[in-house]
């Protein structure tokens, strides 16, 4: 096992919900599902758990994000690169882009 | 032959589950955006979205009569929309630098920050507007309530909601904007109404400006997303008479000054992704509803839904956008039938058949309803006097008690005003509201006095 270092960004109002901070560099376990390798699922549980400050219900929605946030990966919409399938790879650039007026 | 259909089939196969789909458009890079049902490339994706907001501008430059100079203003809230639009705009601007398209633009923001009790979003925006070198209007939205946010430039009076029916005849001066404001919106007791009310009175000071400044054109930023929830959010709060004019992607109703929406065809997703792509920073705006469940208000409650929805099915937003383009005014619009508030149209008797259709107050409860003893007065001072006294002079006074506050409203501004709890604090609105209640006297005044007068007015030659 060992630790991937990935940058977490946010932006369009979602920040209020990580304590008000735009980027973050976390290190996450390659395998937090052991032996299942990292995906964006456990990806978005740990961070629900591990950083998210307030109202979770205005982040996720069942294992998944709200509808109305947006999320890119290395610069490549998630819908194209499996969603929350997608396996976690070490450097990896993560965008939460809220499109919602109501932050 | 056999074997060459086989390897036919096969082949179809492969194409059908690519391992990495490629862009629609170019179909050799990769694509990395998926915009409803079409996958594009970066290169593709902007090119495809620039194109979009070029085709709305230039119709809108083509419909009208200005061929070139004009002078325009962009309501900028800061978010991501306006964000994009700005530079969408600057771009379209300059693309030409010796033929530019509009000769001034301003860019125009209002600071809700006092609702809030936050710090004012003006220098932030200030900061990333900056850049581009337009001029910049930093407004508070308090000060609507300045005397010169009317049309004659400083009007002064006042409605006042209250109980009592006491005209108070001085305008209490000691009382700051702020605090003005603050009463209203604090002693509104549904989110929807208070929504609804910051929504208007900001636009209203927007059209002001725009036209204080001599611009001829406002843009605003609403995209495709937003003018769903519109369309299905005025609907549900009874605006459906004039839902057409709010959504439109152009609008003439504020006759010298024509809003403009040229994000119209832009999905949120675009344009956050767009404003990833190149850059620009937006600043997150916190309004009345930001932090909270998803049923705070009307206006939230259909965001959920609509944006809840698209997730599943990609084509919900563009087809309510585009169902709702379809909507044209009603031929029963009126200019002079303009709601006080909003400057919304409404329709000719609406109070009546909403009296009809709705139940205010319980039968069986007699005890007096808060509702039912709101009375609207006008306080005025000398700077109304003038009008006044001319319509006195044609002993006119009880047609004027005929025209009331509460009939120069809408049936939504109707509905918000019922929502504003009664306290001992004094409650107006803005100057803007009593100067459109006084316009509309006079000119019911005008066609009673027309009528008093009409057989002994001389006919015209035509007619001899």
């Amino acid at each position: 096992m060992s630790l991937l270092k990935i940058k977490l960004s946010f932006s369009g109002g979602i920040e209020l919900l990580f304590d008000n901070i735009k980027q973050k560099s976390v290190e996450i376990s390659s395998s937090i599902n052991s032996p299942n390798p990292t995906t964006m699922k456990d990806l978005i549980s740990w961070m629900k758990d591990n950083l998210l400050k307030e109202r979770p219900e205005l982040f996720v929605s069942g294992d998944t994000v709200r509808p109305g946030i947006l999320v890119l990966i290395n610069d490549s919409d998630w819908e194209l690169e499996g969603e929350l399938e997608y396996e976690i790879k070490d450097g990896d650039d993560i965008v939460f882009i809220s499109t919602l007026h109501g932050g | 032959m056999c074997s060459i259909q086989e390897e036919t089939l096969l082949e179809s196969n492969v194409k059908i589950k690519p391992t990495t789909k490629n862009c629609v458009k170019c179909k050799t890079a990769k694509a990395i955006i998926l915009v409803r049902h079409s996958t594009y490339c970066k290169k593709c994706f902007q090119h495809v979205f620039v194109g979009k907001f070029r085709k709305n501008v230039e119709k809108s430059r083509t419909a009208s009569n200005f061929s070139s100079g004009e002078k325009v203003m962009i309501g900028f809230s800061g978010g991501t929309s306006s964000r994009a639009m700005l530079q969408l705009i600057s771009e379209y601007n300059e693309a030409i630098p010796h033929k530019r398209v509009y000769s001034e633009i301003v860019v125009c923001h209002i600071d809700e920050s006092l609702l809030l009790n936050q710090k004012s979003t003006i220098p932030q925006i200030e900061q990333s507007v900056r850049k581009y070198n337009y001029p910049f209007i930093g407004l508070y939205l308090q000060d609507i309530y300045n005397s010169d946010v009317t049309k004659n430039g400083c009007y002064n009076s006042v409605i006042e909601i209250a109980i009592d029916a006491k005209i108070s005849q001085q305008e209490d001066s000691t009382i700051s904007s702020s605090e003005k404001l603050l009463s209203l919106l604090n002693n509104i007791s549904k989110l929807t109404a208070k929504e609804d009310f910051i929504w208007y009175l900001k636009l209203c000071y927007l059209i002001d400006t725009a036209r204080k400044n001599g611009c001829t054109r406002l843009f605003l930023g609403d995209c495709s997303t937003r003018l769903s929830i519109k369309i299905i959010s005025l609907t549900s709060k009874g605006r459906g008479f004039s839902l057409p004019l709010e959504t439109s992607s152009e609008t003439d109703w504020f006759e010298d000054v024509i809003i403009t929406r040229p994000m119209k065809d832009m999905l949120a997703k675009e344009i956050g992704i767009y404003n990833q792509f190149i850059g620009l920073d937006d600043v997150y705006i916190q309004g009345v509803t930001s932090m909270m469940h998803a049923k705070a208000s009307i206006e939230r409650l259909t965001e959920d839904f609509i944006v809840g929805l698209e997730k599943e099915f990609p084509s919900t937003v563009s087809t309510i956008a585009r169902t709702g383009a379809k909507l044209t005014p009603s031929d029963s619009i009126m200019k002079e039938n303009r709601c006080v508030v909003c400057l919304m149209p409404y329709q000719e008797n609406n109070k009546i058949w909403q009296n009809r259709i709705i139940v205010m107050t319980i039968p069986s409860s007699q005890k007096s309803n808060e509702c039912n003893d709101i009375r609207l007065n006008c306080s005025r001072n000398i700077a109304l006097g003038d009008c006044i006294s001319c319509c006195d002079d044609t002993n006119n006074d009880e047609s004027m008690a005929n025209v009331e506050f509460a009939d120069s409203l809408c049936y939504a501004c109707r509905v918000n005003i019922r929502d504003i709890k009664l306290t001992d604090k004094k409650i107006i609105l803005p100057p803007y509201v009593a100067e459109g209640v006084e316009e509309r006297k006079k000119n019911f005044n005008r066609k009673q006095m027309k009528k008093h007068i009409e057989e002994y007015l001389l006919c015209s030659e035509e007619e001899l």
